[in-house]
């Protein structure tokens, strides 16, 4: 995915080069947005922080230092502050809504829907009971293919950290999903 | 377990494939259009930012000078005004118009007669009387002279 951005990407956007918008968002938008998804977020919300995290990768892209391989990374921490920015000003009584709702479709989170679909109802209850964090480096992981040194970069974690979240992650996994079959 | 060993890249693989149902959802029709829209917007932001960044800059640097260059101007007339002195009172007092009759003390005459803060002062002799010229102007900056008093003293034997 990486290599479907434009070459110099990353000095093209600090100059606002049209080609490089539009390579930065056909390739990204499709990530940004089913990170959300796995995170969380409801299908509005999540399309919402999506153009809302091109928006300030764009009008910050000046502050960004870093090379084309970075950019990635940059967009998904970028991506990370909005959604955090957006919960922080989720106020006191839509987040006890959200509670009392998420309470009452415990099953129905968007990632655990699309997963039930598949059959995997298991899969989504167990990626559904790991920390935020946790769930947040897997979906990187292994949806994403993001590697160890870019994950630590979005979450601002020590790769040492990622590894051990990501170790104990799977290991909740692999005991919750023990006994499915899967095709090897 | 380390991140090299077999069982860990099967494990890997069998997540993988788990997972893989949320990595081919189905994107919302239009969500490229719209994050386009909204990176382009964020563009343009950056821009009329730095723009407005640099006009405020200019402006900040403008009225530093032209206050700079208005100081040095007033400076210059305060200094102008300050060269030609005029007396527009001039006082002729004796020893006899003081109010009292007894010769003031030192302490009490030195003050009057050295005024320290004269813009001039000349003191002479002529014919065994000391008489002194002093004028005490007073200048606001911008506005120009707002006081102004002089003074003619004449000490000595009076007959």
């Amino acid at each position: 995915m990486e290599q479907n951005l434009v070459k110099g990407i990353a000095e093209r956007l600090r100059r606002r080069d049209s080609e490089a918008i539009e390579s930065l968002v056909s390739v990204l938008h499709g990530p940004v947005y089913r990170y959300l998804i796995g995170c969380g977020s409801n299908v509005p919300q999540a399309e919402e922080l999506t153009a809302e995290t091109f928006f300030q990768v764009l009008r910050s892209i000046e502050g960004f230092r870093g090379d084309d391989n970075q950019v990635r990374a940059f967009v998904f921490s970028t991506v990370r502050n909005v959604r955090s920015r957006c919960h922080r000003q989720t106020s006191e009584l839509e987040f006890a809504n959200d509670v009392a709702r998420n309470v009452i479709d415990a099953e129905e989170l968007p990632l655990q829907r699309l997963l039930a679909k598949e059959r995997d109802k298991q899969v989504a209850d167990a990626v559904g009971q790991l920390s935020d964090v946790a769930r947040e480096i897997v979906f990187l992981r292994f949806v994403e293919d993001t590697s160890i040194n870019e994950i630590a970069a979005i979450c601002d974690l020590p790769a040492g950290t990622v590894k051990s979240h990501l170790h104990r992650a799977k290991q909740e996994l692999k005991r919750t999903i023990a006994e499915l079959e899967y095709p090897q | 377990m380390t991140q090299h060993d077999p069982q860990w890249t099967s494990d890997d693989e069998i997540i993988r494939k788990l997972l893989r149902p949320a990595g081919d959802m189905n994107l919302p029709p239009g969500l490229e259009a719209k994050c386009l829209a909204a990176a382009r917007e964020g563009s343009l932001t950056v821009g009329k930012t730095q723009q407005n960044l640099s006009d405020d800059l200019v402006a900040t640097r403008v009225r530093f000078a032209v206050s700079m260059a208005a100081s040095l101007l007033i400076g210059l007339g305060v200094g102008w005004l300050l060269r030609g002195q005029v007396a527009i009172d001039i006082t002729e007092i004796s020893e006899e118009s003081l109010p009292t009759k007894s010769e003031p003390t030192p302490e009490r005459r030195a003050p009057i007669l050295q005024m320290p803060f004269a813009t001039s002062q000349v003191k002479f002799q002529e014919g065994g009387v000391e008489k002194s010229f002093f004028t005490e102007e007073v200048y606001l900056c911008g506005v120009g002279r707002i006081l102004s008093k002089s003074e003619y003293r004449i000490t000595g034997e009076s007959k």
